[in-house]
C-alpha cells in the first residue's frame, strides 16, 4: 500500500531527495544539540542549515508527512532514516510512544525544530512525561503527530455503537407519570443572579494569577504541617513524621534549604509543644537527628561556604534545634565548613550546647581529621572548665603538630595556671618550632616550675645538638625565668676558656648573653663586667661589649 | 453463509476501492493546487482516478463520497482509516468540511473533462465568506457546466433545527473512547497503589491532556460524557467525571493549558485517599459509626500520604497533593479534614465544586438517590458564599447550564428531550440546545437536535424531570 502510495503520489526523485537532505539536516542538528552549548557557532549553523533545508522543502513540496516505523522514517513510501539502536534512533523514540506520523506545516521556524529535537534527540525522560506529553506541553504550532490510537478510535466507536440499547421502558414510565401528575415548571434561579458581576470577574481574574505564580513545595509543605499538627491518630502520625522527614531530606538535596528549616522548625516546635505526647516527641526529636545527616550535610556546607543564603543567626537558630542528638553531624558540619565566620558561629553553638558537659566531645578528639580535632580544642578552650582543660591536654602528644599548636594557643592563653604548667611537656616536643614557641610563653608567662627541667634539658647530651635558634630560646626562657640558681651557669659559660674550639666559646658566649639580655639588668651588667675584664678574642669581645652597651642604652631610654 | 462470505468479499473489495479513490482524489486536489487547468502534470492523477471511479461503477456500486459523523463512506460503507495513509483521508474530510461538502456522487457517465472543472471549481471556492461555501461550489458547478457530479450540502454542521448533530455525534465517536481510557488509566493506577508500586503517570497525563483537546474541540460532548453515573459505587466514573468538570471549570476561568493539565490529573486523583478505606466501610449501605466516619473523613489525609510515598514531590504531584487535601475543604475553611489549615488553592476550590456536583448527581453515596441536575444546582447555589465562592459557583454553572447537560426536559409539545448544550450567550442560557428523545407519545425517537434558543424551534420547556426515577440513563445520549 506504501509502495502503491509512493508510486501513486508521483513523489519524485527531486521531492525525495529534499526530504532526504532535511532528514540528514535533522540528525546533524539532533546530535549538536545534544554536544554543544545553544551559543555555540557550530550548532547555530546547524540550525540555520535545518531551517532553509525545511523550508525550502515545504515550499517546493507542501507539508512533510514522515511516516515513523520503528526504528525508520519514511517519506511517501521512501525510507529516509533508519536506526537500529534503541537508544539513538529517533524513529525507536517517536514509535515507542505511539506516534505514527509526523508532520512539519508550511510556517516551521527554527524554534519549534529545536523544540522538536530538545524532546525527541535526547533519551527518555524517567518520569511522568514522554515525548508526547512533551509535545503537547510545547504545543508547537506547525508540527503535529498522528497516534497510534488515532487510527484506533474509529474502530473503538464501532465497538461502542454495537451495545446501544433501548430506553422505551423508562420513557413509557416517564410518559404515563407525566400524563397522571402533569410536573409544575421548576422554579429557575434568574439568569442575571448567575451572571457574573464585574467585581466576581476581576476576583476570577485575580485567584488565576495567583494560582499560576503559586508554590506547589509551599502548599505540600503547609499541608503537611497541618496533618503532623492535627492528626489524632499516633500511626499516622508516625507515618506522616517519616515523610516530613524524607521530604525534609530531600530538600536539602535538592538545595531548597529554605523550605527544608522551615519544617526543621515546626518539628523542633512540635517537639517543644507541652501538649506533644512523650513518645510523639521522642519521634519528633528522632526524626531532626535523622535530618541531619551526612548527605544533609554536605549540602549545608556547601550553602554556607557559597553565599549569604542563611544567615548566621539563622544558622545558629537551626543547629540548636538539632542540638546535642546531631551533635556528630554538627561536628562534622564544622569540619567541612571552610568560611571563618560560619565556623565561629557553629563554634559558639557547639560550645552552648557542651557547656554541661563537654565531655560530649571527648569521641571528636580521636577523629582522624585533625582540622576538626583543632576546632574541638578550641570549643573545648572556648568551654574553659576543669573538664575541658582536661580534655585538651590529653591532645599535647597528639602526632598531629597543628593539633599541638592549637593547645599550646590555649595553654597561653588560659589563665588557670595548672594549664601553664603542662608547658613544660612541650620541652620534649617533636616540632622544634613548637619547643621554641612553648619555650617564649614559659619565659613570659614566669612559669617557674618549668626553670627546672630547662636547666635539665640544658646539660643534656640531645641539647647539644639542638638549632642554635632553639639554643637561644632555652636561654632567653633561663634569663626570663631568672632566678639565683642560672647566675652560675650563665657565669660559668661567660668565663669559660677554650684553648682550641674558639667557635664554641663564641656560641657558649652568645647564648649567655641572650639569657643575660632577658634578667634584671643590675645582675645582668655585673656578670658582663666581670666577663669583659677577662682577656677574650676579639669575636668574643664584640659580642660582650655588644650586649653590655645594648643594656647600658635600655638602661638610659628607659 | 456462502453468501455473507461472497458480501464480505464484495465489501473488502469495495473498501480497497474506496481508498484507492480517496487517495486519487487526494493527489488530484493537491495537484491542482500546484499546477494549473490544462496542465499536463494533472493529467495522470485524473486518469488514475476516473479508473477508479469506472471499475466502482462497473460492479453497479454506489460510487458516492460520503462525509458522516466525522467519517467517509463510499456509498454506504465506512472507510475506515489506514495507518499507512491516514493523510489522505483526513485531507480529503477536511476539504469536503471547508466547501460544506455532505456528498459526492459521481454518476457512470462521468468523463476526465467533467472531472477536471470539478476539481477546478472547487478550487475557486476558496475566496468568500466559509458559510457561503457550499453555494459557491454549486455556482461553479454550474458555470463551468461540469455533467455526472453531484453534490450535497453537508448536513452535520447546519445551526438550528438538527443542527451540531454531527458534530456531537462526530465528538462522541472521539469522547467515548477517551472516557474508557480514563477509566483503565484510573484502574492501572488504582492497582499500583494497591501494590504500594510507584505511581507511574504517563498514561493518566496523557488522558488528560487528550481531554483537554477535546474540550476546546467538543466540549459538549465531553461534559455530556460526565452525566454518566456510577450507580454502581465505582469511583473511576466519579473521578472521570470530577476531572471533566474540573477542567471545563479552568477552561472557562482561562487557565493555561499545562495548567488545566494539573488541574485534570488533580481532579482525576481526588479520591485517591479512599484506596485505603476498607471496602466495606466504602460500600456501606446504613449510617456509618462514629469511627467509620473519622476514617471516611481522614480520606484525603490517606491520599496525600499515598503521593508523598508512592510519587514523591514535584511540581505536579504538589498539584495532585492541593486536589486530594482540599477537595472536602469548604470556601469558608469548613469540611473536613478539620485541620488548621486556611490557604485553599483554586484547584481544590474547583475539585471541590465539581466532586460535589457529581456527588449529590450520582447515587455513589449511601443512603441517598441522585439528584437530577437542576436540583443538585440549587442545592449548591443555595450555600454560595459559604461553603462555595460564588464566582466559582457561577462559572461552573455557566459551564453546565442553568439546564445542566445531562438534563431530562419536558418540552411544551409532550416530547422528551435531554440537553446536550448551552449557549455562551448569557441572554440564551434558559434556551439549551436538546436532543429529542421521545415523541409526544412517549416512543422513543432518534431525535434530531433542537436548539431552544432559535425563535422557529417553536418548542419551549414546560419542566425539568429527574431522569434517575425513572431509570433513564442519559449518558447514552452522548454516546
Amino acid at each position: 500500500m506504501t509502495d502503491q502510495t509512493d508510486q501513486e503520489a508521483g513523489a519524485g526523485k527531486e521531492e525525495i531527495a529534499s526530504a532526504q537532505n532535511v532528514m540528514l539536516a535533522l540528525v546533524k542538528t539532533a546530535k549538536g544539540l545534544r554536544m554543544y552549548l545553544p551559543n555555540n557557532p557550530v550548532l547555530i549553523s546547524f540550525v540555520e542549515e535545518l531551517n532553509a533545508k525545511m523550508a525550502a522543502h515545504l515550499s517546493n513540496f507542501g507539508t512533510l508527512q514522515i511516516d515513523v516505523e520503528p526504528f525508520s522514517l519514511r517519506y511517501k513510501g521512501a525510507e529516509i532514516y533508519e536506526n537500529r539502536d534503541p537508544k539513538e534512533s529517533l524513529a525507536c523514540r517517536l514509535h515507542a510512544d505511539g506516534i505514527r506520523m509526523l508532520l512539519f506545516e508550511d510556517g516551521v521556524d527554527a524554534r519549534e525544530l529545536m523544540a522538536l529535537l530538545g524532546i525527541v534527540g535526547f533519551e527518555r525522560p524517567t518520569n511522568d512525561d514522554d515525548v508526547v506529553t512533551q509535545l503537547w506541553e510545547r504545543s508547537l504550532a506547525h508540527i503535529s503527530y498522528l497516534l497510534e490510537e488515532d487510527f484506533m478510535e474509529g474502530e473503538a466507536a464501532d465497538e461502542g455503537e454495537g451495545g446501544v440499547v433501548s430506553q422505551q421502558e423508562a420513557l413509557s414510565r416517564i410518559h404515563a407519570a407525566v400524563a397522571e401528575h402533569p410536573p409544575v415548571s421548576p422554579k429557575m434561579v434568574p439568569k442575571h443572579l448567575l451572571m457574573l458581576t464585574g467585581e466576581e470577574e476581576k476576583w476570577l481574574r485575580t485567584k488565576r494569577q495567583a494560582e499560576a505564580r503559586r508554590n506547589g513545595l509551599d502548599d505540600v509543605v503547609s499541608i503537611l504541617i497541618a496533618i503532623l499538627a492535627g492528626t489524632r491518630e499516633p500511626e499516622l502520625f508516625k507515618e506522616f513524621v517519616a515523610i516530613m522527614t524524607n521530604l525534609t531530606n530531600n530538600m536539602f538535596l535538592g538545595g531548597e534549604v529554605g523550605h527544608a528549616l522551615r519544617q526543621v522548625r515546626f518539628l523542633d516546635t512540635l517537639q517543644r509543644l507541652e501538649s506533644t505526647p512523650p513518645e510523639r516527641r521522642e519521634l519528633l526529636a528522632r526524626a531532626l537527628t535523622d535530618i541531619l545527616n551526612d548527605s544533609t550535610v554536605q549540602v549545608l556546607q556547601e550553602v554556607l561556604d557559597s553565599g549569604d543564603t542563611i544567615s548566621h543567626d539563622e544558622l545558629k537558630e537551626i543547629l540548636h534545634m538539632f542540638g546535642l542528638p546531631s551533635l556528630k553531624a554538627i561536628c562534622e558540619l564544622l569540619g567541612r565548613v571552610e568560611k571563618l565566620k560560619v565556623r565561629k558561629s557553629i563554634i559558639e553553638v557547639l560550645v552552648e550546647l557542651g557547656r554541661a558537659n563537654p565531655s560530649v566531645f571527648t569521641p571528636f578528639l580521636s577523629d582522624p581529621r585533625w582540622y576538626l580535632v583543632r576546632n574541638m580544642v578550641l570549643v573545648l578552650s572556648l568551654l574553659g572548665t576543669q573538664v575541658a582543660l582536661e580534655m585538651i591536654v590529653q591532645l599535647i602528644s597528639h602526632r598531629e603538630p597543628r593539633i599541638r599548636r592549637e593547645v599550646l594557643g590555649f595553654l597561653e592563653r588560659s589563665n588557670d595556671p595548672k594549664a601553664k604548667s603542662y608547658l613544660v611537656k612541650y620541652l620534649r616536643d617533636d616540632s622544634s618550632a613548637l619547643r621554641i614557641k612553648a619555650l617564649q610563653i614559659m619565659g613570659r608567662e614566669k612559669v617557674a616550675i618549668a626553670l627546672k627541667p630547662i636547666l635539665a634539658l640544658t646539660a643534656t647530651e640531645e641539647f647539644r645538638h639542638r638549632d642554635p635558634t632553639e639554643k637561644k630560646a632555652v636561654y632567653e626562657a633561663l634569663g626570663e625565668l631568672g632566678g639565683l640558681e642560672v647566675v652560675p651557669v650563665f657565669r660559668d659559660m661567660l668565663l669559660k676558656k677554650y684553648w682550641f674550639q674558639k667557635t664554641s666559646e663564641k656560641d657558649g658566649v652568645s647564648l649567655a648573653v641572650a639569657g643575660l639580655l632577658k634578667m634584671p639588668k643590675d645582675r645582668a651588667l655585673n656578670l658582663l663586667e666581670e666577663a669583659r675584664s677577662v682577656k677574650r678574642t676579639a669575636e668574643v669581645k664584640a659580642v660582650l661589649d655588644q650586649a653590655f652597651a645594648s643594656l647600658t642604652s635600655k638602661g638610659k631610654t628607659a | 453463509m456462502a453468501l455473507e462470505m461472497d458480501r464480505e468479499r464484495v465489501n473488502n473489495e469495495l473498501a480497497r476501492l474506496g481508498k484507492s479513490l480517496v487517495g486519487n482524489l487526494f493527489i488530484l486536489v493537491k495537484t491542482s493546487l500546484h499546477y494549473s487547468e490544462g496542465h499536463a502534470a494533472v493529467e495522470q492523477p485524473l486518469m488514475n482516478l476516473l479508473k477508479v471511479l469506472r471499475e466502482i461503477t462497473r460492479r453497479n456500486e454506489d460510487a458516492s463520497l460520503r462525509l458522516k459523523g466525522g467519517h467517509l463512506y463510499l456509498g454506504e460503507l465506512r472507510l475506515k482509516p489506514d495507518i499507512s495513509n491516514f493523510e489522505a483521508p483526513r485531507f480529503v474530510m477536511e476539504e469536503m468540511r471547508r466547501n460544506l461538502l455532505g456528498r459526492i456522487t459521481f454518476a457512470p457517465g462521468l468523463t476526465g473533462e467533467d472531472l477536471r472543472r470539478f476539481i477546478y471549481a472547487l478550487r475557486e471556492v476558496d475566496s468568500g465568506p466559509a458559510s457561503d461555501a457550499y453555494s459557491r461550489v454549486l455556482q461553479g458547478i454550474q458555470r463551468r457546466m461540469v455533467g455526472h457530479v453531484e453534490v450535497e450540502i453537508l448536513r452535520d454542521d447546519i445551526p438550528g433545527g438538527g443542527g451540531g448533530a454531527g458534530l456531537l455525534k462526530e465528538g462522541s465517536l472521539k469522547a467515548l473512547p477517551l472516557y474508557r481510557r480514563v477509566l483503565t488509566a484510573m484502574d492501572e493506577v488504582a492497582a499500583q497503589v494497591a501494590a504500594g508500586q510507584s505511581l507511574r503517570l504517563r498514561e493518566s497525563k496523557r488522558v488528560v491532556q487528550h481531554m483537554i483537546d477535546l474540550l476546546y474541540s467538543h466540549e459538549s460532548n465531553l461534559l455530556g460524557l460526565s452525566t454518566m453515573r456510577s450507580h454502581d459505587k465505582s469511583s473511576q466514573h466519579h473521578a472521570a467525571n470530577v476531572c471533566i468538570l474540573s477542567l471545563a471549570m479552568g477552561k472557562k476561568l482561562g487557565m493555561s493549558k499545562y495548567h488545566l493539565c494539573e488541574l485534570g490529573l488533580a481532579a482525576l486523583f481526588h479520591d485517591l485517599g479512599n484506596t485505603a478505606i476498607p471496602k466495606e466501610i466504602l460500600e456501606k449501605p446504613g449510617e456509618l459509626t462514629a469511627q467509620e466516619r473519622q476514617m471516611m473523613e481522614n480520606h484525603p489525609v490517606y491520599g496525600v500520604k499515598k503521593v508523598m510515598k508512592l510519587k514523591g514531590l514535584d511540581a505536579l504531584s504538589s498539584r495532585i497533593i492541593n486536589g486530594i487535601f482540599e477537595h472536602h475543604l469548604l470556601a469558608d475553611f469548613s469540611g473536613y479534614p478539620r485541620l488548621s489549615y486556611q490557604r485553599l488553592s483554586l484547584i481544590g476550590r474547583i475539585i471541590s465544586i465539581a466532586d460535589c456536583y457529581d456527588g449529590l448527581t450520582s447515587s455513589r453515596v449511601s443512603g441517598r438517590s441522585a439528584y437530577p441536575p437542576h436540583k443538585a444546582l440549587r442545592v449548591m447555589l443555595a450555600q454560595a458564599g459559604k461553603a462555595y465562592d460564588t464566582a466559582l459557583l457561577k462559572l461552573f454553572v455557566n459551564c453546565v447550564g442553568i439546564h445542566a447537560i445531562g438534563s431530562l426536559l419536558l418540552l411544551d409539545n409532550g416530547e422528551l428531550a435531554v440537553v446536550v448544550g448551552n449557549s455562551d450567550d448569557p441572554a440564551q442560557w434558559d434556551c439549551p440546545r436538546v436532543r429529542i428523545i421521545a415523541d409526544s407519545e412517549g416512543r422513543e425517537i432518534e431525535g434530531e437536535m433542537v436548539d431552544l434558543g432559535y425563535p422557529e424551534t417553536s418548542r419551549t420547556i414546560a419542566a425539568t424531570l429527574d431522569p434517575y426515577l425513572y431509570d433513564l440513563d442519559v449518558s447514552r445520549y452522548f454516546c
